[in-house]
């Protein structure tokens, strides 16, 4: 079973998945956790915080997350470690996932 | 399912042969014989043709039947930069080193794991219609796949029918059963859905009828050893071409000659290797396609996926899909952004935009589109920042079933046909950057083989126009002609059959004729830009005759007769060179009509196949 943390601030949903890797083994279910609880919101801050990989997996699981989310809606990224954010550049998903530094810079944004 | 393969002899066992009917070919040999060979009658043949076209253009057209001379002899232009294209598509044949199955998942990343660790495939079995005892072949044989290594093997039935008796087959087979609640994207929306709720670093696409010989991962999965290799195809065979009867026993018995009839025909093949009568009658079988033109795209990376029978990495389709998709949601973002002239207003508007456009978006693993195989080889191939690489491996490792009869032919045919060439208007290959100059040749050439009704159609009338009206489009059919043409002619004939040696190239030339009137369909269809519809190649045999599939074939057939008869009544032979022209016309009629023969026949008098069943 894989464990997400969910906080939310001021309507805002704090997502942080307790995994170490967010890739094809674990976007399935990521995505299915996940995807429920972000309906209607209109700002979700992903939390890489326990996260040390990310593959095009997780990134396609990042999408259909945004992809339920309310229309206009926005998500972000914190804690995105150097490998993260050259994965999200070469894919040229940058733009779509401005990514923070932690969730409350992403919050204030 | 899940099934932990355990450690096994590493030492290559050999190809089984448990599947009812005929072995698998296995490629034939190719070596820098071959390819010297081969390069030096192409060359020598081009040289002739252009030596022939420019005496044709300059020298020979008829001045009192300019425009159908001016017409024919473009026809033929076209057809020369056809073989042209042919002859530097298959110039090198090259099979790629094999190398030993990867023991772990880090023997094929670039960057390897902390925590090692088996690797995971995934057997996607795609359905929609076909029914639950073939595809049970299929599930079955992709569960009894073999592997040298420990492998975490998982067999996805992807059911695109929402059928409770396939779900009710995948639970007796132990398989995983998928299926989703529309069918948005087709074959390749299928895959998606399979994508996003499995897991595997590799995975293999089978259709419903493709039954994977054990060895195919053991053999496949070394070159993913190289991690710029994205995927991997292997040729396609059907298990159920009609091998026909061999020339001897078929003069002996059907045509009742006895024992003179077997010797002439002992003879025959003395001469000219094995002869099968009525083999593949609908020119099915793919050898052609595969042992060649495949095969002469490995050397410069050009390959091109196919469907069943192929293995692809993960990380490399997502990838690129990914890429796709915020590339498309970029260009629908800009120019309005780009209307905007303070800074900070014109992020936050991109923003937005950027999100809203990324709702409506679509990520396309594979190009949801008829011919999501090809199309998705070459979004991979044009990749600039990754370079990926793809391999044709040239051993049969997966079997299949072919177009049950001609209408089924007739659909399959015309699927790749009009996806083909709806690539080349929509999104051409050619002006893609990221290709180099041979990929592109690559492609070029396989868009421009699908033009051919533009010159077989009208070089198929010349000779009949020529014998029913007397209108010839050279200026006459005297010495010089065949002095230019003959060499040329005998010439690619010859690099042609060095060029493709081993391999059964008959039918692929009939039916290069004879699906003259499909081809022109599926251009047609595209440049009207009508909607292309995903057909399903029906894999059971239709009741109903396919007789209206052979109309157009019947009706040139009826003008060739006439020609024939007319051309014959009208000839004086005491006339200067009328002799030669009319022998000549006469010659290409019966050649041409031949060559429509066997479609005609196929539609009309279907034959009766056992049906191929467990």
């Amino acid at each position: 079973m894989l464990h997400v943390r969910f906080a939310e601030t001021n309507g805002a949903l704090i997502v942080t998945p307790l995994v170490s890797r967010l890739d094809a083994g674990t976007a399935p279910e990521f995505r299915a956790t996940v995807t429920p609880a972000v309906a209607g919101r209109r700002l979700v801050v992903v939390s890489l915080s326990h996260v040390r990989a990310v593959d095009a997996s997780g990134l396609a699981a990042l999408v259909a997350v945004l992809q339920g989310m309310a229309p206009g809606g926005e998500l972000r990224i914190a804690h995105a470690d150097a490998r993260v954010r050259a994965l999200l550049a070469s894919t040229r998903l940058d733009e779509l996932f401005p990514s923070f530094e932690d969730a409350t810079s992403a919050l204030l944004a | 399912m899940t099934v932990a393969i355990g450690e096994r002899s590493a030492s290559a066992p050999p190809r089984s042969l448990r599947l009812q009917e005929r072995a698998p070919d296995e490629p034939a040999l190719r070596n820098g014989a071959r390819d010297f060979v081969f390069q030096a009658l192409a060359t020598f043949a081009l040289a002739l043709g252009g030596f022939y076209l420019a005496w044709r253009w300059s020298a020979s057209l008829n001045p009192a039947s300019p425009a159908f001379s001016v017409g024919i002899a473009a026809a033929e232009t076209l057809a020369y930069v056809g073989s042209v294209l042919f002859f530097l598509s298959i110039w090198r044949l090259q099979d790629p080193p094999l190398r030993p199955p990867p023991r772990t998942v880090n023997d094929v990343l670039a960057e390897p794991l902390d925590d090692d660790r088996p690797l995971r495939v995934d057997v996607f079995v795609t359905t929609y219609d076909e029914p639950v005892e073939l595809v049970r072949l299929s599930v079955r044989d992709a569960k009894a796949l073999r592997y040298p290594h420990p492998l975490v093997l998982r067999v996805h039935l992807l059911d695109d029918g929402r059928r409770p008796e396939m779900r009710a087959m995948a639970a007796e087979e132990g398989v995983a059963y998928l299926t989703r609640e529309t069918n948005a994207g087709f074959k390749a929306g299928n895959l998606r859905n399979g994508l996003e709720r499995t897991d595997g670093d590799l995975v293999v696409i089978c259709d419903a009828d493709t039954r994977p010989l054990p060895e195919l991962l053991e053999e496949t999965l070394g070159h993913f050893r190289d991690p710029r290799v994205a995927w991997v195809q292997t040729p396609q065979s059907f298990y159920d071409v009609d091998p026909g009867t061999p020339l001897p026993e078929w003069l002996a018995r059907r045509a009742r000659l006895g024992r003179a009839g077997r010797l002439a025909g002992r003879i025959a093949e003395r001469l000219v290797g094995p002869v099968a009568v009525g083999a593949d009658p609908l020119g099915t079988d793919p050898r052609a396609f595969y042992d060649v033109v495949q095969r002469g795209r490995n050397w410069c990376n050009a390959a091109f996926c196919c469907g069943a029978g192929s293995v692809h990495r993960r990380e490399a389709v997502m990838e690129g899909a990914l890429r796709r998709f915020a590339g498309g949601v970029r260009a629908s973002v800009r120019p309005l952004a780009a209307r905007v002239r303070d800074p900070a207003l014109r992020e936050a508007l991109a923003r937005a935009l950027a999100s809203q456009a990324a709702r409506h978006g679509e990520l396309q693993p594979y190009t949801f589109h008829v011919s999501e195989d090809i199309y998705t080889s070459v979004l991979l191939h044009a990749d600039r920042e990754r370079r990926w690489r793809s391999v044709y491996h040239p051993r049969v490792l997966t079997r299949m079933l072919s177009p049950q009869d001609p209408l089924a032919w007739s659909i399959q045919r015309f699927k790749y046909a009009s996806g083909t060439l709806d690539i080349a208007v929509r999104d051409n290959p050619l002006r893609r950057r990221g290709l180099d100059a041979w990929q592109k040749l690559m492609y070029g050439a396989t868009m421009y083989a699908y033009l051919a009704p533009l010159w077989t159609l009208p070089l198929m009338l010349a000779p009949v126009v020529y014998l029913l009206l007397g209108v010839a489009p050279v200026r006459a059919y005297d010495g010089a002609l065949w002095a230019h043409l003959l060499p040329f002619l005998v010439a690619s004939r010859l690099a042609l059959w060095a060029g493709t040696w081993g391999v059964p190239t008959r039918r692929s030339e009939q039916y290069h004729l004879a699906g003259f009137w499909l081809n022109l369909r599926a251009l047609w269809h595209v440049l009207a830009r009508r909607p292309l519809r995903f057909a399903v190649t029906p894999k059971v045999r239709a009741a109903r005759r396919s007789a209206g599939l052979a109309v157009p074939h019947l009706v040139l057939l009826a003008a060739m007769a006439a020609a024939l008869a007319m051309g014959t009544a009208r000839l004086d032979p005491r006339a200067p060179g009328a002799l030669g022209a009319w022998a000549a016309n006469v010659f290409w009629t019966l050649h041409n009509g031949a060559s429509l023969l066997p479609f005609v026949v196929a539609a009309l008098w279907p034959r009766r196949r056992r049906e191929v069943a467990p």
